[in-house]
């Protein structure tokens, strides 16, 4: 299973499954708050790599066939969009805001 | 299961459902008789035979382990029934009582939901188990891997964790971005509805959650929050993408706990906040390029990159962060005093 998010339209990271050392987890419940955005950036730039080219290509195509088809004079604005591929289906969830107004769509 | 009592009488015709099943094979006489009424009682009993092509009811009227096996029971025929699809859905109606399903009840299977007869959080699950042992891990007494499915009025008993201390919750489990998923007026305690307990595999919660109450990191908690949440309450902190994301739909929702955290606070928050209140910290240390309206907390955008839109909301004891780029902060109070960056008055009288 793997995960390929996007918070900037047409860009694509993975999310991939990393380990945690216990002395990290210890930071994390019980450190200073200073401490945990410390940890917590090391794991992120850990755990969201580029996409491979064959994952964005995919993302890019299925973003492309769900994004609503905006009118002239609409105002559209991406906000995420979330893809998890399991065993060859895919799944996930594209927010994005027409004229202001928050819209989601399941695919 | 409900007590098994009725017998066939010598010679009543055996009802054709059974009949036609194939699943009696008994080698004698007595042995099929005895077969052949139980099952019959077994459907029969389901809601006092009350049940159909799409729906059974579990009656919940025996102990709890008898109510779990009423159900799980119930679950086996549902399964079994074909050409279900998310608009030939099935439904089973359990009725208010304690159930034990020994390990936890695997929602697995798609088009198959399971509802509150009475629409309250009084399904009250009680696996005996300790649901927080140890550091390691919940012990989950729902674990949902079903996508479309549909999830309404879930409770567990209070438990004396090892882990959490007394009085605390089930863990209610939600694999990963399902999105087709719906839970409605239902509780768990820490991690559930998608928390990230390990920290090691962010959760996708990008279904719908309605009426909800959830416990520390409860609500994609160090995970992404893209899906839907109305009326969803968190009882302690580190909720809804904290840690995380949060991009979702957010509306009538909170944080409870002292100076506790979420709404994508150190993370980001892009998706739609309405009416939201946080004891803590809200969308703090983030980077806000969502929408919050009418929302408030102790720290609301406090120490934030405030790219989105900030309209009539409250940070109680910390001024909201300076806008940059296109972001507006507008009639707002940051700490007592009236925010309105961003935006430049036109048309003055």
């Amino acid at each position: 299973m793997k995960t390929i998010k996007s918070n900037i339209e047409n860009s694509w990271i993975e999310v991939k499954v990393i380990s945690v050392t216990d002395e990290q987890l210890n930071v994390l419940r019980n450190g200073t708050d200073p401490e945990k955005v410390e940890v917590h950036n090391e794991l992120k730039s850990l755990r969201e790599v580029s996409a491979s080219e064959e994952d964005a290509t995919l993302a890019q195509s299925i973003y492309t066939a769900n994004k609503p088809v905006v009118s002239e004079g609409d105002k559209y604005q991406f906000i995420s969009m979330d893809l998890t591929i399991d065993n060859g289906s895919t799944r996930g969830i594209l927010n994005y805001r027409l004229n202001t107004e928050h819209k989601q769509i399941r695919f | 299961m409900a007590q098994i009592s009725k017998k066939l009488k010598y010679n009543e015709p055996i009802p054709k459902n059974i009949k036609n099943s194939g699943v009696v094979r008994s080698q004698n006489y007595n042995d099929a008789v005895e077969d052949i009424s139980n099952i019959y009682n077994i459907i029969n009993n389901m809601g006092g035979g009350l049940s159909g092509a799409n729906f059974a009811v579990v009656t919940a009227s025996g102990t709890p382990t008898e109510n779990g096996a009423e159900l799980l029971a119930a679950y086996d025929v549902a399964k079994a029934v074909a050409g279900l699809t998310t608009e030939n859905r099935y439904t089973i109606v359990m009725a208010p009582g304690t159930y034990n399903t020994g390990t936890a009840l695997l929602v697995d299977t798609e088009f198959i939901d399971f509802v509150s007869l009475t629409g309250n959080r009084d399904v009250i699950f009680d696996l005996g188990v300790d649901p927080y042992p140890t550091a390691a891990g919940p012990v989950p007494y729902i674990n949902v891997t079903a996508n479309d499915v549909y999830l309404k009025g879930f409770d567990s008993v209070a438990k004396n964790a090892t882990y959490w201390g007394s009085g605390t919750k089930y863990h209610f489990k939600v694999a990963t971005n399902l999105n087709l998923l719906t839970v409605e007026n239902c509780e768990g305690g820490p991690y559930s509805f998608g928390g990230d307990f390990t920290l090691v595999t962010p959760l996708i919660i990008s279904g719908t959650y309605i009426n909800c109450r959830g416990g520390y990191q409860a609500f994609a908690g160090a995970s992404t929050a893209s899906g839907t949440f109305i009326d969803c309450t968190a009882y302690d902190g580190q909720n809804f993408g904290n840690w995380g994301t949060a991009s979702g739909f957010f509306q009538n929702c909170s944080i409870g706990g002292f100076n506790e955290r979420g709404f994508g606070s150190n993370g980001i928050a892009s998706g739609t906040f309405i009416d939201c209140i946080a004891s803590g910290r809200f969308a703090s240390s983030a980077t806000v390029s969502g929408y919050i309206l009418r929302c408030k907390g102790l720290f609301l955008c406090e120490s934030a990159t405030i790219t989105g839109t900030v309209l009539y909301s409250i940070s109680e004891q910390s001024p909201i962060s300076t806008v940059s780029g296109s972001g507006i902060t507008m009639y707002c109070i940051g700490a007592n005093a009236p925010d309105n960056q961003g935006f430049v008055a036109t048309n003055k009288l």
